[in-house]
């Protein structure tokens, strides 16, 4: 049935002994979500009854360095979006639409084959992109610093992305919240395409043949696909939860999950995925400036609450917003329009060039964010050994670590590790834009001069984080 | 297997906070001595205050707490049991000649006196802890062995305050 391994990839099920058995039982979404949400729920509490000290608080350290780090620089480059398969947030909500946590339901009123509760009214059209995480994402960042620091308000946000995730389940069908407005799908989904993993039918004649598509509507042995995605024609890997319901759905054994090269695909589909890719640079880029760079009136400026400089936060929000959205954007867009004409040949249109060019951003974005966090998990690290013994930052000791001094680890490597991440991630960067224009433009002068523009920016980007981390 | 992941989430949801209090409390306890008299205040830099109040996360940035006004009695065994609500604070009391001693954010800091005269006596921070440390004062009262006020000319009278005003609510 299986046929030959499309080149470069390995069918992990079919070489890591167990993992089929593992990720086919019905209780492993529901044993990995559940601890999540124990610890979730301890940060919670924590963040609201614990110290208002970040430092000594369990949210804010577990959450904004320990799972940050392990998020951008672990998760998404090995494993895609396997924060989704353990995520918490959705939790509630989905259970609320299936009133099941381990077991199918199938029949009516529900959804393809599968039972369910709530609503299941159908997203918007207008508002099926990622332009609301996009936002969302933005809106959340430029109050990053009274977030990042300050306990309640992490917990105001989280258990506010929990109620609406609740929410939205009971009112729209499957995972509408995950897909369309979690702030963090946003990103994970950009930058999944950069992951060492995919999820893949095994055959396509096999999908092409099937007949009760149990993967897309359901069946007795699993949901259908909650991310409104068919499995069976996934090639890019951006809204797949990892949820693992069609591995047991599929009535062929056609599902399965393979591991692949860095940097496998990196073509953008749309503008809200390319204005994704443009928020998370100019992002990282201004939070190097104001958390890691010496300029102490932009960290005032972002850090209104404590600073009072409501007017120096204004001018860093709007500065924000422009960057993101109008002079990240307008500099691609003009390397891929100056790129186009150079290669002086028709048929690549304008909007074309554009997105293709703007993938340089998924491998490049990544590394920069990377990049970022690497300092931040080195000097702040070993708050991890005290919130751990004393979550709440009341005295606790629970595992006798809670007074170990502050110790960086290594921050003397910092600057290495942020030089070979960001070198890398332009190597990706500028493959990406080449494999674009060899692809589109055929004939290779014309794709070197295709290419250039979009290769030089990319280099002065990468250059410009260097210069801020090294520099 | 359905109900037994109910359970488990319902045991989560229950436990996780039963746990968080019974450390809370096991954390809080204090030596088992007879007629100690344990005072838990809390020093917070918003305002410059030492409280009584459990100023955490939910409360720190809403209000102001009240300004603690401790009262012991002389040859009373006294326990100040003092946490810091942000940064590191000091704790004073001169003319009992208690402290100073640095009070850290995570940590209870304990420190025992016997007072040995009735009156009121000024509780200060002694470490720069931010815009309102200078009018971070507090009193001690010490009344008399029966319970007794303490005199007249020993009351003391705190200098107003300017900078951080107390009209939080």
């Amino acid at each position: 049935m299986n046929g030959p391994e499309p080149s470069g990839r390995i069918d992990l099920l079919q070489i890591v002994p167990g993992l089929k058995w593992l990720l086919t039982r019905r209780w492993f979404q529901f044993a990995v979500v559940l601890p999540n949400l124990a610890f979730f729920y301890l940060f919670l509490i924590a963040g609201a009854f614990g110290s208002p000290v970040g430092s000594r608080n369990i949210i804010i350290i577990f959450v904004w360095i320990l799972w940050w780090f392990l998020l951008i620089a672990v998760m998404v480059p090995l494993a895609s979006r396997i924060w989704c398969t353990v995520c918490p947030i959705p939790f509630f909500g989905e259970w609320y639409q299936r009133r099941a946590l381990v077991g199918v339901r199938v029949g009516k009123p529900g959804v393809g084959r599968n039972r369910m509760w709530g609503q299941n009214r159908r997203w918007p059209r207008a508002l099926s992109n990622i332009w609301l995480q996009n936002f969302g994402f933005l809106l959340l960042c430029t109050f990053s610093v009274p977030l990042l620091t300050r306990p309640i308000v992490s917990t105001i946000v989280l258990g506010g992305l929990v109620l609406l995730a609740t929410v939205l389940h009971v009112i729209y069908r499957q995972r509408a919240f995950c897909r369309y407005v979690c702030p963090i799908g946003g990103f994970l989904s950009l930058y999944s395409m950069c992951s060492m993993v995919e999820v893949r039918a095994r055959n396509l004649e096999t999908c092409d043949e099937c007949t009760d598509k149990s993967c897309l509507a359901g069946g007795e042995t699993g949901w259908g696909c909650p991310w409104y995605v068919n499995p069976s024609r996934l090639e890019r890997n951006n809204y797949c939860g990892l949820c693992m319901e069609c591995l047991k759905s599929c009535s062929h054994d056609n599902m399965t999950i393979r591991a692949r090269a860095f940097g496998s695909e990196t073509a953008l589909k749309g503008y809200d995925e390319a204005w994704k890719a443009f928020i998370m640079i100019g992002l990282a880029l201004a939070y190097s400036v104001a958390l890691l760079g010496p300029w102490g009136i932009v960290k005032d400026w972002a850090n209104p609450t404590e600073s009072g400089k409501w007017g120096g936060f204004a001018l860093y929000a709007v500065a924000l917003w422009t960057l993101t959205l109008a002079i990240v954007p307008a500099a691609f867009y003009a390397a891929a329009g100056l790129g186009r004409r150079l290669a002086g040949k028709a048929g690549v249109t304008m909007k074309e060039a554009f997105l293709g060019f703007s993938g340089v951003l998924v491998p490049l974005g990544l590394a920069a964010w990377i990049a970022f966090s690497i300092p931040l998990i080195l000097v702040n690290g070993s708050y991890v050994l005290n919130v751990i013994s004393d979550p709440l930052g009341r005295g606790w000791d629970l595992l006798g670590t809670a007074h170990t001094p502050w110790m960086p680890f290594h921050p003397e490597y910092a600057a290495i590790l942020q030089i070979a991440v960001l070198l890398a991630g332009l190597f990706y960067a500028l493959r990406s834009g080449w494999r674009f224009a060899s692809e589109r433009y055929g004939d290779r002068p014309a794709a070197v001069r295709a290419v250039a523009p979009a290769a030089i920016l990319s280099t002065a980007v990468a250059g410009g984080f260097l210069w801020l981390f090294v520099g | 297997m359905e109900a037994a992941a109910t359970l488990l989430v319902l045991l989560t949801l229950i436990g996780i906070p039963l746990w968080v209090i019974r450390e809370e409390a096991e954390a809080s306890r204090v030596p088992d001595e007879p007629g100690l008299h344990v005072i838990e205040i809390t020093a917070v830099a918003v305002g410059g205050i030492f409280t009584f109040e459990d100023v955490v996360g939910h409360n720190y940035w809403r209000r102001t707490p009240r300004v603690a006004r401790p009262v012991v009695r002389v040859g009373e065994k006294v326990l100040f049991r003092l946490r810091s609500a942000d940064v590191i604070h000091g704790f004073s009391i001169p003319e009992l000649q208690v402290g100073p001693i640095a009070i850290e954010p995570g940590y209870v800091t304990e420190v025992r006196f016997e007072p040995t005269e009735a009156g009121e006596f000024l509780i200060q921070c002694v470490f720069r802890c931010g815009g309102c440390h200078e009018e971070m004062f507090a009193v001690l009262e010490v009344r008399g062995p029966n319970g007794e006020p303490p005199p007249e000319d020993m009351k003391l009278k705190l200098p107003a305050r300017v900078r951080c005003l107390l009209n939080r609510t």
